[in-house]
């Protein structure tokens, strides 16, 4: 079975990008837009790896991450944030959070998170 | 030269806090002619406003180099995508326009970490979780990166370290930063061919770190300018447009948080030294 990646991000066109190059290589993707879409989402598709963004609409990065802490069927998923902002402060919260890893997306190209994202859950199996 | 400190001078800045008053005080020993230094003056100044003028500015700049990072981001992203050809093959004229725009879109990109930066000195919170660091490993950290670049202009960087511990308490990535806009200051001001020499040494109870060059060097009616918020020397600007007039403001704000002091030495037309010391704390 296909690894499975849930990519929660407002900005459609880096949304459809990594979703297009994840795919390719043979992860199953699914996509949410804000929120509280992407919680339900991560709820309803139990996801190996999240892929996270921190300002959107309805519900921002951080309260999803909370909200994921306070559920023990969803806690262990990994999770790399997505972001423009980086300061230190936020890095340290997210941590505390239990972030697995961080790209600001200025300073990475498409090709590096799909570095991290085999890093992190490794290689999936095409069929 | 090391220029004169400027004696009893005290100057620390505080993050202001909501609802509290800020002060400027300054005391000055008077007294008359013939028994002179008897009194004290001393004078309170509100810069409250001030400050909060200050502040609302630099979250402004924050806000703003946040919101223009998104579409940084998506033009970054989609031009890389379109140069590793990854949404069709490029004729070698669109892959070179391609790699153009992408060259700008990182220079943007670069002057908004800056401002971003100079948005976080501001507000107060610059420095983060000061701890130990052996500076010497610090250093090379910064000066291997940079390496391609010298190469790549065929200028020769030359190291000079001295043995010993240099613990610095520093807040690493701002520091960091610091060294790497001195040293890359030295190389883009100098023409190929030409040397950098980089020095590290302990002297008393400080480290001195200095970066010479052989470069366009410093103006002299322009010196006293250098380390202010987006100058830039005239013979700067003209031999290079690139280039954002923070990196040396952003650098002596770090130095300077970190209690440590930063000066130069320059000669139009044959180059520029850049000093700092730290205090060593082991």
């Amino acid at each position: 079975m296909a690894k499975k990646i849930l990519i929660i991000e407002d900005e459609e066109i880096l949304l459809n990008l990594l979703k297009n190059k994840l795919s390719e290589i043979g992860y199953e993707v699914s996509i949410a837009k804000d929120g509280v879409t992407g919680l339900k989402a991560i709820k309803e598709i139990v996801p190996d790896l999240i892929l996270l963004d921190l300002i959107m609409p309805e519900m921002g990065g951080f309260e999803l991450l909370e909200k994921r802490q306070e559920d023990e069927s969803i806690k262990g998923i990994p999770i790399i944030i997505i972001s423009n902002s980086g300061q230190p402060v936020e890095l340290d919260k997210a941590k505390r959070l239990g972030v697995s890893d961080w790209l600001i997306k200025t300073e990475f190209d498409p090709r590096e998170v799909i570095e991290k994202v085999v890093a992190q859950i490794g290689e999936t199996i095409t069929n | 030269m090391q220029p004169k400190r400027e004696e009893k001078v005290f100057r620390q800045e505080l993050a202001p806090q909501k609802e509290e008053l800020v002060l400027e005080m300054t005391i000055q020993k008077i007294g008359l002619l013939d028994n002179p230094g008897t009194d004290t003056l001393v004078i309170f100044h509100n810069i409250t406003r001030e400050k909060v003028i200050e502040q609302l500015k630099s979250q402004f700049v924050s806000v703003a180099a946040h919101q223009l990072r998104t579409p940084l981001s998506i033009i970054k992203w989609s031009l890389s995508m379109m140069i590793q050809g990854e949404l069709g093959s490029l004729t070698a004229e669109q892959k070179e326009i391609l790699e153009k725009t992408n060259q700008t879109n990182e220079r943007m990109i670069r002057l908004i970490n800056d401002l971003l930066n100079v948005a976080r000195i501001e507000e107060g919170r610059f420095l983060y979780k000061p701890q130990a660091v052996d500076f010497t490993e610090l250093l090379q950290t910064v000066i291997d990166p940079i390496q391609s670049l010298a190469n790549e202009k065929k200028i020769k960087v030359e190291i000079n370290l001295t043995d010993g511990s240099k613990i610095v308490k520093a807040d690493t990535e701002k520091l960091a930063l610091a060294v790497k806009n001195l040293i890359e200051n030295a190389i883009y001001y100098t023409e190929s061919g030409g040397v950098v020499k980089i020095s590290l040494k302990r002297q008393g109870n400080d480290l001195e770190f200095f970066v010479q060059d052989t470069g366009i060097g410093i103006p002299k009616d322009q010196q006293h300018r250098i380390f202010g918020k987006f100058f830039r020397g005239d013979n700067a600007v003209r031999k290079e447009t690139e280039g954002t007039g923070l990196g040396l403001f952003i650098a002596k704000n770090i130095i300077e948080a970190h209690k440590g002091r930063i000066w130069f030495e320059s000669t139009e037309g044959e180059g520029t030294t850049f000093f700092f010391s730290l205090p060593i704390i082991a």
